[in-house]
């Protein structure tokens, strides 16, 4: 059974730099925990200070309650999963997965055994006595698992372990993953920047950027509830509309753009005169037919981008991007072309007044 | 064929004509030929006693024939003087300048001989002389005998040479024995050398090691030697050092033995085995190292399993070139050592130029050659990599 990882007032700086500033978050013991931000967002910093290569500038991790301050990494109840994997390549595969149990001094009749039935949980049997060249990807990472969980580690962190894949394999592999995790208990602490991974696979989400945990939440609530700014742009789409807030009904708050005033949920709790953003995410928008819904503006068509079951409307917005919204092809929109003038509406419950604040550029 | 029509679709004409010949006059002409040649050289001896019988004789002959000239002029000197006895005047004074221009004539009294005993002494010179021709006769027909013997033949006798001789035998497995220890202590030192510069060192620091380590060979291998001359000799830095500090009582006598040979060897040849090492470790992904010890292994286990496995081609070549360099080493073992150190290759280098015996040099230098190659194979074989590894 895995063991809970803390971290308390965690600040990593490199000279200058500082990767990751002042993170506090429990992930508990048997969780799935993701953390999800774009490159250089300091995630990974996080799993090396877990993993032990270094100690945090300031504040403290804890594993299973015990600091974790000047312990290496191979005296740490861890176990990691690199980018590459970094197999043994001149090992045999099954050195390979014993490689930590012969470190730990078990013989070599017990290791050959205990690497058989790590092959036999990654669906490898068999195949112990092949060099790791000869096996494919999807194979090599498995083998990387088995090797990480043949030490019996309380957390096993994972640092984009999926990103070489191709796509089919990677989403077999998530379910693998996942599975592995189930069976086994052990804490999971894995890092990506896709966000497909960290909404599927994981129990919660820490959202991370710029060195700062932004969000921590279930991947549900990371969707329909962004805290933040950057959240709300980084996972998933989401149309921006800038403004100023004028009411504060009940939960709601009334915000005035620039292309009207929009109602929405104000989880923030922003006061009148707050700048603030409106985001609704381009499933919650619709064409207006017949009732006025809470929210309506009147714009352009720009283009028309057909998916299939589903196509991507363009439609101006306030600035030189495009606001976007998703139709479902179940009706005739044949009266959609560019140019055409169109009114795009939605609830208030369905959009999210944040707070003004760093937006992600990596729109998808 | 096909490969030698492609070649020349991908290089051109020229360019393939110029690779092919390249290619050509080094494996031939720089190769093979040489070595050839050499192994050719070192199958001819000449048979020594038989060459050392033709000189001896031949100087016996060129004696018979100085003997025999003044034999001749004495017995014309003898015949003036007979002559002038005859005729009963100016004996004498002629027999003064006689006994100037002949030594013979020192021999004969002053006084007046009397011509019978002059016609007696010509008599028996006339007898020596006709021996003397005879003798001249034997010795050149023994000569031409002893021609045919001294002449240089085909076979062993050189390589047979080696192995008879005690002192050679001996300096030449002290050479390969010494050898072995210089790669091995090469080999302990500039490992870690090359695993720092190579993933350990902060990259300022790397490049400066790296100054560090180049430098030295900006200057020649004799002028960095006798650095280690002066540092190892009796009265030398080291000596005089540990005699102030009182850690020694007299000087060691480093020269003596093989230490100053094998440290000098060590200090000259110690790029040759740090890079082809650290082109090796350079290659090794870091992740590897830390993945090793992630699972729990000590920084001993992490280099057994991972470092070293990975860095034995390098490993092989550093230790086959500083073999090779040090089993061929001149002036090291020619500035360092003591009479007790002297290399294989100063007693080829003496048998080319001071025996001037090509043969016999050529026989030592293909043993050398051919025991340089047993010990790559064996590297080969105990590193357990191949010739496309090595050419990586």
């Amino acid at each position: 059974m895995g063991q809970d990882v803390q971290l308390e007032s965690v600040t990593m700086r490199f000279g200058d730099f500082t990767a990751v500033r002042d993170a506090n978050l429990t992930i508990q013991a048997g969780e799935f925990f993701s953390f999800l931000g774009p490159s250089g967002c300091g995630k990974t910093t996080i799993l090396r200070m877990v993993s032990g290569f270094i100690d945090p500038s300031e504040g403290a991790v804890r594993i299973g309650g015990a600091d974790m301050r000047g312990i290496g990494p191979n005296k740490r109840p861890t176990a990691l999963i690199f980018q590459n994997l970094a197999l043994f390549p001149l090992m045999k595969v099954w050195e390979n997965i014993a490689f930590g149990l012969e470190v730990r001094g078990v013989g070599k009749a017990e290791r050959h055994k205990k690497a058989e039935e790590l092959l036999e949980l990654i669906a490898l049997p068999g195949q112990g006595d092949k060099m790791v060249s000869e096996l494919s990807g999807g194979q090599k990472q498995r083998v990387a698992i088995a090797r990480a969980l043949a030490v019996e580690p309380q957390v096993l962190l994972l640092d984009e372990p999926l990103s070489a894949l191709d796509l089919k394999l990677r989403q077999h592999m998530r379910a693998e993953l996942r599975a592995i995790q189930r069976a086994t208990g052990v804490t999971f602490i894995y890092i990506t920047h896709d966000q497909g991974e960290a909404l599927t696979m994981s129990d919660r989400v820490g959202v991370m950027s710029a060195g700062v945990i932004e969000q921590v939440d279930t991947p549900a609530n990371i969707y329909n509830d962004p805290s933040t700014a950057f959240v709300a742009t980084f996972v998933g789409e989401n149309n921006p509309f800038h403004g100023r807030v004028v009411e504060t009904p009940e939960s709601f708050a009334v915000i005035e753009t620039g292309l009207g005033r929009f109602r929405a949920r104000n989880k923030a709790r922003m006061a009148v005169g707050d700048s603030a953003i409106v985001f609704v995410r381009p499933e919650r928008c619709h064409l207006v037919n017949g009732k006025t819904p809470d929210n309506a503006f009147a714009t352009k068509v720009d283009r028309i981008d057909l998916e299939g079951a589903y196509l991507n409307l363009f439609v101006k917005g306030e600035g030189p991007r495009d606001l976007i919204v998703h139709l479902t092809n179940d009706q005739d929109l044949s009266f959609l072309s560019p140019g055409a003038d169109v009114q795009i509406g939605f609830s208030a419950e369905s959009a999210v007044a944040l707070p003004e604040g760093a937006i992600s550029r990596e729109q998808p | 064929m096909e490969a030698a029509r492609d070649f020349l679709r991908r290089y051109g004409g020229l360019m393939t004509a110029y690779i092919f010949a390249g290619c050509g006059i080094w494996m031939i002409g720089m190769i093979v030929l040489p070595q050839l040649l050499m192994v050719e050289k070192s199958l001819i001896y000449a048979d020594k006693a038989a060459s050392a019988q033709v000189a001896m004789t031949r100087g016996e002959t060129d004696r018979l024939f100085v003997e025999m000239g003044r034999a001749e002029s004495r017995i014309r000197e003898l015949d003036r003087q007979i002559e002038s006895i005859e005729s009963g005047e100016g004996g004498e004074q002629q027999q003064s300048t006689g006994s100037i221009l002949n030594p013979f004539a020192s021999q004969s009294p002053q006084s007046a001989l009397s011509a019978e005993e002059l016609e007696a002494e010509m008599a028996a010179l006339t007898a020596r002389i006709e021996t003397i021709k005879q003798e001249i006769a034997e010795n050149d027909a023994a000569l031409k005998d002893l021609m045919v013997e001294a002449q240089p033949k085909y076979g062993f006798a050189n390589y047979a040479e080696l192995i008879a001789n005690d002192l050679n035998r001996a300096i030449f497995f002290k050479t390969i024995w010494s050898s072995v220890m210089v790669t091995f202590v090469a080999l302990v030192v500039c490992y870690p050398i090359a695993f720092y510069l190579a993933k350990a060192a902060p990259s300022e620091q790397a490049a400066l090691l790296m100054l560090a380590l180049v430098v030295p060979y900006w200057v020649n291998e004799i002028l960095r030697t006798f650095a280690w001359l002066m540092i190892l000799s009796d009265g030398g830095i080291l000596n005089s050092a540990l005699l102030w500090l009182g850690a020694i009582s007299e000087p060691i006598r480093y020269r003596a033995g093989n230490a100053a040979v094998v440290i000098g060897m060590v200090y000259a040849y110690i790029l040759f085995m740090v890079f082809p090492i650290y082109n090796t470790i350079d290659t090794l992904d870091r992740n590897q190292l830390e993945a090793a010890r992630d699972l729990g292994a000590p920084w001993w286990r992490i280099h057994w399993r991972v470092v070293i496995p990975h860095a034995k081609p390098g490993i092989a070549v550093g230790c086959i070139m500083t073999f090779m360099l040090a089993a061929g080493s001149y002036a090291v073992p020619l500035i360092l050592g003591g009479t007790q150190s002297k290399w294989f290759t100063e007693i080829i280098y003496d048998n080319f130029y001071e025996a001037n015996d090509w043969g016999l040099g050529s026989a030592y230098a293909f043993v050398l050659l051919a025991t340089c190659i047993v010990f790559i194979l064996a590297m080969m074989k105990l590193f357990r990599v191949g010739l496309q590894d090595i050419a990586k």
